[in-house]
């Protein structure tokens, strides 16, 4: 099995059309990044999560002949996964909230250096402003913040996760770190 | 239990299978086609456009239409113009569900869709279908009218003083003819007041077109057939080619086929003419006419 685990994403989808219970790598391998990501996207509650998982996961199975070879998985998956949450929170008719808080302090550094505010104020991050500021911008930019800064994305990736052009990427997130700082501002 | 194990679980009691092959490359396929449809209604659109727009008189609006803006709103073929629009936009949004097409932007696919539609409408064109589908696609639309039918309907409103038909009889010295209109209504037009250019032009030409007066029996009386001649154009029928003889014949009809010189060779002069059609659209086309 360990040696079945090494093998890349790709390879073991070729290996799922022979035999579906090697599915189970691929739902091994994303159940905790998918999990985290969704979670980034605003759902919370721990049922809410496991039965997205689960709609995501079938979906990729039922889809898995149309991943294209030229695209990495993890993109592939990543894009399914952001538009069963996006449907999630059309179906149920709320708005994802904030949900950043348990993220690692090495992200909010991240942050604090990609934000020009805070770099020439030199001011502390904080954790509680920052998950408050991301909540409150346009779901467009907050999608490329996360998948940018949290999920640590390059352009390209990002740019097949959201079907979006990359250079569409590049404005969004300039945008977004404009929005932010605004919005940091207001706050404080 | 484990999600692994539950989801796994859960393929296998509700026999759940990928999807085929097949059936994500009859999806892409389809999108691919409905792009391609798009585009190809879209060369229709302008294939029709630029034959209505070489087809379109300009040179002749002051003749029937109060201002330029009124004959524009009245000729422009806007329901091409409206379906290049929302072709090229459908064409973008099946290109955007291709697989590839999202790395693309909105402007380079809306671009690229309305360039390869000029291209395609161009070569319609040239090869003459830009009439074909203009008369064939455009005549089957409700409230639309192919550019011929339009013209003819343009120069078939006698009380507006704008007439076309076929010239039947000529009187001495074309002082009067007679035109048998497209309805079988039959208009003796007074010739007095036209120019050596308009009896050139109703001796060359077959069918004609006169912009004049209606001569109305009295002032509550309108059930006229006989109007004053002002100006005479020549007139082709939507399949004619031919006309009686002359220079006319090769070129199409246009302004400027009239020869500087044989305006100086007015039957009447200007001054000369009697004031009846100075009330007429066409006199302002007259007096430009005679200045160039």
């Amino acid at each position: 099995m360990m040696e079945k685990i090494e093998k890349t994403d790709e390879e073991i989808v070729k290996l799922v059309f022979k035999n579906s219970d090697f599915f189970g790598i691929i739902i091994q391998r994303y159940e905790k990044p998918l999990s985290r990501y969704i979670k980034r996207l605003g759902v919370f509650s721990k049922e809410d999560i496991e039965d997205l998982l689960q709609e995501i996961f079938i979906k990729t199975y039922k889809n898995i002949n149309d991943f294209d070879t030229n695209l990495s998985f993890s993109s592939w998956a990543y894009r399914i996964a952001h538009n069963e949450t996006i449907s999630f929170f059309r179906k149920r008719k709320i708005h994802p909230e904030g949900h950043l808080i348990n993220d690692s302090e090495e992200i909010l550094l991240l942050m604090r250096d990609e934000l020009n505010l805070w770099k020439e104020k030199n001011q502390d991050i904080n954790a509680e402003y920052l998950n408050k500021a991301i909540s409150e911008i346009d779901g467009k930019y907050r999608d490329v913040i996360i998948l940018r800064y949290f999920e640590e994305k390059e352009y390209s990736e990002i740019s097949d996760i959201l079907q979006i052009p990359e250079g569409s990427v590049a404005t969004l997130l300039h945008r977004a770190k404009d929005k932010l700082e605004e919005k940091l501002l207001h706050i404080k | 239990m484990k999600l692994r194990e539950k989801i796994l679980n859960y393929i296998k009691e509700e026999k759940i299978e990928p999807h085929s092959k097949w059936y994500f490359v009859i999806k892409n396929e389809t999108i691919w086609a409905l792009w391609v449809i798009s585009i190809l209604i879209g060369a229709i659109s302008v294939s029709v456009l630029i034959f209505s727009f070489v087809n379109i008189e300009w040179e002749l609006y002051t003749a029937t239409h109060e201002t330029f803006f009124d004959f524009a709103v009245d000729s422009l073929p806007f329901i091409w113009i409206i379906s290049l629009a929302i072709f090229s936009f459908v064409a973008y949004k099946n290109f955007k569900n291709t697989k590839k097409g999202y790395k693309y932007s909105i402007i380079i696919v809306l671009l690229l869709s309305i360039l390869i539609s000029i291209v395609g409408g161009g070569i319609f064109y040239l090869f003459g279908f830009g009439k074909v589908f203009d008369e064939e696609i455009g005549g089957r639309i409700p409230l639309y009218e192919p550019i011929f039918i339009h013209r003819q309907q343009i120069w078939a409103r006698p009380e507006k003083g704008l007439i076309f038909g076929e010239v039947i009889k000529t009187g001495p010295d074309f002082s009067s003819f007679i035109i048998k209109s497209d309805n079988g209504q039959e208009w003796v037009i007074e010739g007095s007041d036209l120019s050596e250019i308009d009896i050139d032009i109703l001796t060359k030409f077959k069918n004609v077109r006169v912009v004049g007066v209606p001569v109305l029996k009295n002032e509550t009386d309108f059930s006229t057939t006989t109007m004053k001649g002002c100006v005479v154009f020549p007139w082709k029928n939507k399949n004619e080619t031919t006309c009686i003889s002359g220079s006319f014949c090769e070129q199409p009809i246009r302004a400027g086929n009239f020869d500087k010189d044989n305006i100086k060779n007015e039957r009447k002069d200007f001054v000369k003419r009697t004031n009846e059609c100075e009330g007429v659209h066409s006199y302002k086309f007259l007096k430009d006419l005679k200045n160039r």
